[in-house]
């Protein structure tokens, strides 16, 4: 096993920019036959299901490549805190599958706190959102932990006041990195790129 | 100014909290084992079944390859032979070779295969017979002439009878050709149910050579089978081993005595599994080496075996339960595999060639001039390989892996890189 922790560094900044964004925002709340309106206190929950595109890798020289892996399945869901109006904080678990030319299972499954921006043309919403965080690759037998950084952009349709059904889509960049005396070597080290799309249900409260 | 927030918000902050103090924590970059999860993918083929004739999935064991005139031959029970088509990728036919129908016979099993020549197989076939209807059968060295599937195997007799006269339940497992060019003497590693003092009858081992007339039992009462046995070109030595030692002697017909300078093994249940003389990347006395390997994990070699130190894997640790080793040339580097009970093992002992002390082989992993870059997407990796045969006539070389699952080939594919594939 090799390990490192040079992710931490990161995250850590990010945790602090996040925190230092959410405790300076105030308290509120909505609900009912009108628009929505959301502020701090406020939380949605939603979870979903849909396809994996693997899209192609790049290695550490720029050039990229095919991922010979075969569409996918993707199963997630998510917590979000409104911090605003149209400005939320959470998190997201996500797990995908995609196979090899033999047939083995590619699984990424991935925790990425997210902030989002929601646009609102009521009963419609379009959120945009970035979440980066810890992925777990796993190709029997190896397993990879490392980051994750997963922009993405969602269409939802309020069905009713705390209800929303949509499509979420999300670009998965996933660094697999092996550093100089780590085994692999350097030239095994490759960045993945892939594409979900989820049917997502979400709920406010 | 303090601000006081309302229960509901304090809640979300500190789920909010937990959640990225918790990600936060889990975000280094690790990884357990393999050649790169993304690496190996992006290189990895579709398995392919290259071969047509050979029994499905799964196989038994491999005994053994040979390649003469032309022809390569395994013993998986039957021998199969095909046509040596030296085109990469070639789909190979193989086909099963009549086994020995000697009066009498109702099956034959080949256990042990090799070659010394274009004109002549050396095999043991395990013979069952009207009279021995489900035994094991009794075990027969046979000589195969002729060519392709067109062999007829003669019993070799003139060695049978003389160990049947020695011990008429004695069987022969393995076989080994060894000497120098032109002078080559057949070994066999036999087991026998005749012992001596508190080994009688529960089986002990011996090792018999073969001049072509007479057949001398020059190892007896072994508790271990002779596992392997190699001839030192340089020193003009012949090494075998047996148990956890190394034996040596200078001539075919003298009893081997056990080795001055025996590798540090870790224990007297350190099981050597198997032994191998390369004269090196640039053939000569100072860049050879003798290897062995051991059933718990350990791998030796020296270069002066006399006398030399053995370089060795204990300090790096123990791999998996090792089989058989080979060594090959690969695009300018002298690459080192290693059999085991999971996949294989290799050491890049790199242009020069040698072996540090300690060194360490390790799975294929991409980094080094490997034998494979599909090599964890194969079934191969997490199976028993039991050794290795390499045709030289194949440009790049074609390296064929003897496993429990079959035979796989090695070959260099379009990008440069060697592939596994499924005969």
């Amino acid at each position: 096993m090799t390990c490192s922790r040079r992710g931490l560094l990161p995250v850590l900044a990010l945790l602090s920019v996040l925190g230092g964004a959410a405790s300076a925002q105030a308290a509120g709340g909505g609900s009912g036959k009108v628009a929505p309106q959301y502020a701090i206190g406020d939380e949605m929950f939603g979870l979903g299901a849909g396809f994996f595109l693997p899209l192609f890798y790049q290695d550490e020289t720029g050039a990229t490549a095919g991922t010979n892996l075969t569409f996918g399945g993707i199963a997630g869901l998510e917590w979000d805190a409104f911090l605003t109006n149209n400005v939320y904080l959470g998190a997201e678990l996500a797990g995908n599958f995609s196979f090899s030319p033999n047939s083995q299972t590619l699984l990424l499954v991935a925790l990425t706190p997210t902030i989002g921006y929601v646009f609102r043309f009521y009963p419609f919403e379009i959120p945009i959102f970035f979440g980066a965080g810890v992925n777990l690759s796993y190709l029997s037998p190896q397993l990879y932990v490392g980051p994750i950084a997963k922009p993405g952009v969602g269409f939802y349709w309020y069905f009713t006041s705390q209800w929303m059904l949509g499509l979420k889509a999300e670009y998965w960049w996933v660094p697999e990195i092996y550093f100089p005396g780590w085994t692999p070597g350097p030239s095994a080290s490759r960045f993945g790129n892939f594409l979900s799309t989820s049917a997502f249900v979400v709920y406010h409260f | 100014m303090n601000v006081t927030f309302p229960s509901k918000p304090r809640r979300s902050l500190f789920r909010a909290s937990v959640s990225l103090c918790a990600v936060a924590l889990l975000a280094t970059s690790c990884n357990y084992g393999g050649t790169g999860i993304f690496y190996s993918l992006q290189y990895e083929t579709k398995i392919q079944n290259v071969a047509t004739g050979l029994p499905s999935n799964p196989w038994p064991v491999i005994g053994a390859m040979a390649l003469m005139d032309g022809w390569y031959y395994i013993a998986t029970g039957a021998v199969y032979a095909a046509q040596d088509n030296t085109a990469i990728g070639a789909t190979l036919a193989w086909a099963k070779v009549t086994p020995p129908l000697v009066a009498g016979n109702t099956g034959a099993r080949c256990v042990q295969l090799l070659t010394v020549n274009t004109t002549t197989l050396y095999a043991i076939y395990f013979v069952d017979t009207a009279s021995i209807p489900t035994a094991e059968g009794v075990g027969e060295v046979f000589v195969g002439s002729g060519n392709g599937l067109s062999i007829t195997w003669t019993p070799l007799t003139a060695f049978n009878t003389q160990l049947t006269a020695a011990d008429s339940t004695a069987i022969p497992e393995s076989i080994y050709m060894l000497g120098p060019a032109g002078s080559q003497t057949l070994f066999v590693s036999v087991l026998d149910t005749v012992g001596s003092g508190s080994q009688n009858s529960i089986g002990v081992y011996s090792l018999w050579s073969f001049n072509g007339s007479t057949a001398t039992e020059i190892l007896s009462n072994l508790t271990q089978p002779v596992a392997g046995g190699v001839y030192d070109l340089a020193d003009n030595e012949y090494w075998f081993i047996s148990g956890y030692q190394v034996y040596e002697t200078s001539s075919p017909t003298t009893a081997p005595s056990v080795a001055a300078n025996q590798p540090p093994v870790q224990s007297n249940e350190s099981i050597l599994a198997g032994i191998y003389y390369t004269q090196g990347f640039t053939p000569s006395p100072a860049n050879q080496d003798l290897l062995v390997s051991t059933r718990d994990g350990y791998t030796f070699a020296n270069t002066a075996p006399d006398t030399g130190t053995w370089s060795s894997n204990n300090a790096t640790g123990a791999l998996e339960p090792m089989t058989g080793i080979f060594d090959f040339d690969w695009n300018g580097t002298d690459i080192t595999l290693f059999g085991s009970d999971e996949g294989y093992y290799e050491y890049d002992e790199g242009p020069s060639g040698g072996f540090t002390n300690p060194f360490s082989p390790q799975h294929p992993d991409g980094s080094t001039p490997s034998s494979d870059i599909n090599y964890i997407s194969a079934t191969l990796s997490t199976n028993p390989v039991l050794g290795f045969f390499l045709d030289p006539n194949v440009s790049g070389g074609r390296l064929f892996a003897l496993t429990e699952i079959g035979l796989w080939r090695n070959e260099v594919n379009s990008s440069g890189s060697r592939t596994w594939e499924q005969d």
